[in-house]
């Protein structure tokens, strides 16, 4: 939640409810999790999401925002938080799904004390655009659990009071599994209080072993190492010049010297390039950063040198360049080589020239210029398809780039649609047959286009819970001349449009 | 009456030597080139080879809007697409709608649409797709072109191997042209009556064997292309079907190796997405290379 929150602009992200729902697998979907606010409205995780959105109805000052719950994306924003929070200690792990642990031992004092190293990290934390609660222990059992559990948004243990910090929290911030807790709810033991005060050595028999780990982890009896998150090294090479140049030539010469250092560095480890940030830096320390990215992993020189010099020659070089820099952003395994991106069966290994391709004209025109449609199940046809960049497929999709994946048949209604379709609906004068309901002919900027046959009509309405609904009869029609367009009347307000045109 | 083996290929030679001499340079640079389909069974039947080499070049000039021009581009796009892999399509004007197509969601997927800005950024696009050898089908609107530009492109066609589609106004038709086959696309207006005497109608959802050349019915002569098409207007008529068929006429107005203007009309059912060859094929000779670069 936190992390979708943290991803919407800034006067979305105070005013927006959100609601994430996930597919619930028997073709309905529940929510997943719920911002405060909408759970103030009588919203509640396992929900079901029509029921949530009766809940929350449709307000046109705050409209609530229903997206897919994507675990996969909070595990990776998780462990970017993870990396950040490596300046404030050396060590830093991830425990569970949604916490990160920090050993502050020996780096507290750097801060101030833990009092204020924890003032440190909740400012840092809220201009992340994230709330975090923070828990200050001796061991990492005790941290998590009142950090997840106290009442208080940030606790601190002193050292040995391990167990009267807990003695008060549920048993829940134990970290127990789920069957171990409802083993626990149904003997009436609601308190880790309550489970210190039962004979130690009856746990085992009674609860397994998982309970008294975690009971001697949380109290310091039994070790519980953070297992550290370790950032990526980055990949980057160099060169400073000994005198300023301007010599575009001389640029694209160490910019290609560059090139095969870094590629000679990924050679070992197996990975190509996928992203790729050239710096260029002037005598006034003023950079200039170019970056680049491609459809799939690559150690080709050449390829990547065309693609460098492509996008030098679309900005002017800074004058008295002093440091030729290239940094490696990302690096994925070659193993992972996307052979089946563009690819059927019938193609046979002519994706990775087509990837080229791909990349060639990312670099030159730009991310959104170079997509591929994405068929929506959604009626009205400026939405039906969705443009997505060739760049942010091959991102999304990680390392097993199939181009069969994702398809949505969905979209397609068994009606005919034209081959083109307007940005905006042009407004159109139609005369109109009232006796025989009939189209007789209809005029786009004073040309007349008298009718010949027309097909229709094809009602696309939209529902009310989307906002700005739709209600339009769609027409296909052929003019005398025998050109066919594709019109619509609004229903609400009797007005035509043309929309589109068949060939 | 069947021809035996030799006696077909010397009636190939004689035939091809016939084509050279009428002053068309031959579509298949050597014998053994391997022809293939444009896409468009129909097409393939009026081209003199019945199929075209790769690296081609095809120009259609579009009469206006909603004409079917792109209509049969695309089509022929389609029908490559989960055969060869590879489809581009370069849309300046942002306004191609791919539900339009006919043929399974699924290989949308497999579609590069390129949104180039300006004329220069379309030339460009369309010459590296053009050139890069695993673009099998290469769709692109562009109107103004220099002669010099337009040989880069043939030659980029070359050199990639694919097949190249570019969407041209009509109005570029007196301009000189490096394409290897010129088109011009028309629909017919309903109730003009079929400019030939029908012949047997081909499907292009059921094609001829390709390799059918020799035996194949010689198209008949009748009509001049200046009569292909008529502007009698039929009186409205309705329909309550969901679809109906939509006739355009194909004027093949130059073709490597080709003897003269075709002309012929085909029949587009918008619901199945299939053309029919509707009316046989009329020639004017002697117009074949009014407007070649």
């Amino acid at each position: 939640m936190q992390r979708v929150k943290a991803m919407l602009p800034e006067p979305d992200r105070r005013r927006l409810p959100i609601v994430l729902y996930h597919d619930d697998g028997r073709g309905g979907c529940r929510v997943a999790a719920c911002c405060p606010a909408t759970a103030r409205r009588g919203v509640a995780a396992g929900m079901s999401l029509a029921e949530a959105q009766g809940v929350l109805g449709t307000s046109r000052r705050q409209p609530p925002r229903f997206l897919p719950y994507d675990p996969r994306e909070d595990a990776l924003a998780l462990k970017e938080l993870a990396i950040w929070a490596g300046g404030f200690s050396p060590t830093v792990g991830i425990v569970g799904e949604a916490a990160v642990a920090l050993e502050v031992s020996g780096c507290s004092h750097l801060f101030g004390g833990e009092q204020a190293m924890s003032r440190r990290l909740q400012e840092a934390v809220r201009q992340r655009g994230l709330f975090a609660r923070l828990g200050f222990a001796d061991t990492l059992g005790t941290a998590w659990a009142v950090a997840e559990c106290a009442a208080e948004a940030c606790t601190l243990v002193p050292s040995g009071a391990e167990a009267a910090a807990l003695c008060s929290l549920p048993v829940r911030a134990l970290r127990v599994s789920h069957t171990t807790l409802e083993l626990l709810e149904e003997l009436g033991l609601r308190s880790i209080g309550q489970v210190l005060e039962l004979p130690r050595s009856s746990l085992p028999a009674r609860f397994g072993k998982e309970l008294g780990q975690r009971l001697d982890q949380a109290l310091g009896q039994l070790p519980e190492p953070i297992e550290p998150i370790v950032p990526p090294q980055p990949v980057e090479a160099r060169w400073n010049l000994e005198y300023p140049t301007s010599d575009r030539r001389a640029v694209e010469i160490l910019v290609g010297r560059l090139l095969e250092q870094l590629l000679a560095s990924l050679r070992d480890a197996g990975r190509g390039i996928q992203q790729l940030e050239l710096r260029l830096v002037n005598a006034s320390r003023e950079s200039l950063v170019l970056p680049l990215g491609l459809v799939s992993p690559t150690r080709s020189a050449a390829h990547l040198f065309d693609l460098l010099k492509t996008r030098l020659e679309q900005v002017p070089l800074p004058q008295e360049v002093v440091s030729v820099q290239l940094e490696v952003t990302l690096a994925a395994p070659l193993h992972a080589r996307p052979l089946r991106l563009f690819e059927s069966e019938a193609t046979g290994g002519t994706g990775p020239e087509l990837a080229c391709l791909v990349d060639r004209l990312l670099c030159r025109l730009g991310r959104d210029r170079v997509v591929r449609a994405v068929p929506q199940a959604d009626p009205q046809p400026e939405r039906a398809i969705v443009w997505q960049s060739w760049l942010d497929r091959s991102a999304e999709s990680g390392v097993s780039l199939d181009a069969t994946t994702n398809v949505d048949d969905t979209a397609s209604t068994g009606q005919q649609r034209p081959l083109r379709l307007y940005h905006r609906p042009i407004a159109i004068s139609v005369v109109w047959d009232q006796e025989q309901l009939r189209l007789e002919a209809f005029c786009r900027e004073s040309a007349e286009h008298m009718v010949s046959q027309a097909w229709g009509p094809e009602r696309i309405t939209t529902g009310w819970w989307r906002g700005h609904p739709i209600a339009r009869d769609y027409y296909r029609v052929e003019t005398t001349d025998s050109r066919r367009y594709w019109l619509f009347r609004r229903l609400r307000q009797q007005d035509w449009f043309l929309h589109g045109e068949f060939g | 009456m069947t021809t035996s083996e030799p006696s077909r290929q010397i009636l190939d030679s004689l035939a091809r030597q016939l084509r050279q001499l009428d002053g068309g340079r031959p579509l298949l640079s050597s014998s053994a080139a391997r022809l293939r389909s444009t896409g468009l069974r129909t097409l393939d039947q009026l081209l003199p080879e019945r199929g075209v080499p790769a690296g081609t070049l095809i120009e259609c000039l579009v009469d206006g809007n909603g004409s079917g021009g792109a209509s049969l581009a695309l089509l022929a796009l389609a029908r490559l697409l989960p055969e060869r892999g590879g489809g581009i399509v370069i849309d300046p004007e942002r306004t191609f709608y791919p539900l339009g197509l006919h043929g399974p969601r699924g290989q949308l997927e497999q579609l590069i649409v390129v949104h180039p800005n300006g004329p220069n950024e379309t030339l460009w696009a369309l010459e590296q797709s053009l050139r890069c050898s695993a673009a099998a089908v290469v769709v692109g609107w562009i109107d103004r072109l220099h002669p010099h530009a337009y040989r880069r492109l043939k030659l980029a066609a070359e050199t990639g191997g694919g097949l190249g589609w570019l969407l041209r106004s009509d109005r570029y038709r007196t301009q000189p042209s490096w394409a290897d086959i010129r088109l011009r696309i028309r629909p017919l207006a309903r109730g003009t009556p079929h400019t030939l005497s029908s012949t047997t109608a081909h499907s292009d959802a059921t094609p001829s064997t390709p390799a059918d050349r020799t035996g194949r019915a010689e198209p008949q002569q009748a009509g001049q292309r200046g009569e292909a098409h008529r502007n009698t207007l039929a009186p409205p008529e309705r329909s309550d079907s969901t679809h109906a068929v939509w006739r355009l006429q194909l004027e093949l107005l130059a073709c490597r190796g080709g003897l003269g203007t075709v002309v012929a009309e085909q029949e587009w059912d918008d619901e199945t997405g299939d053309l029919r060859l509707v009316s046989g094929v009329a020639r004017a000779a002697g117009q074949s290379h009014a407007a070649r670069a």
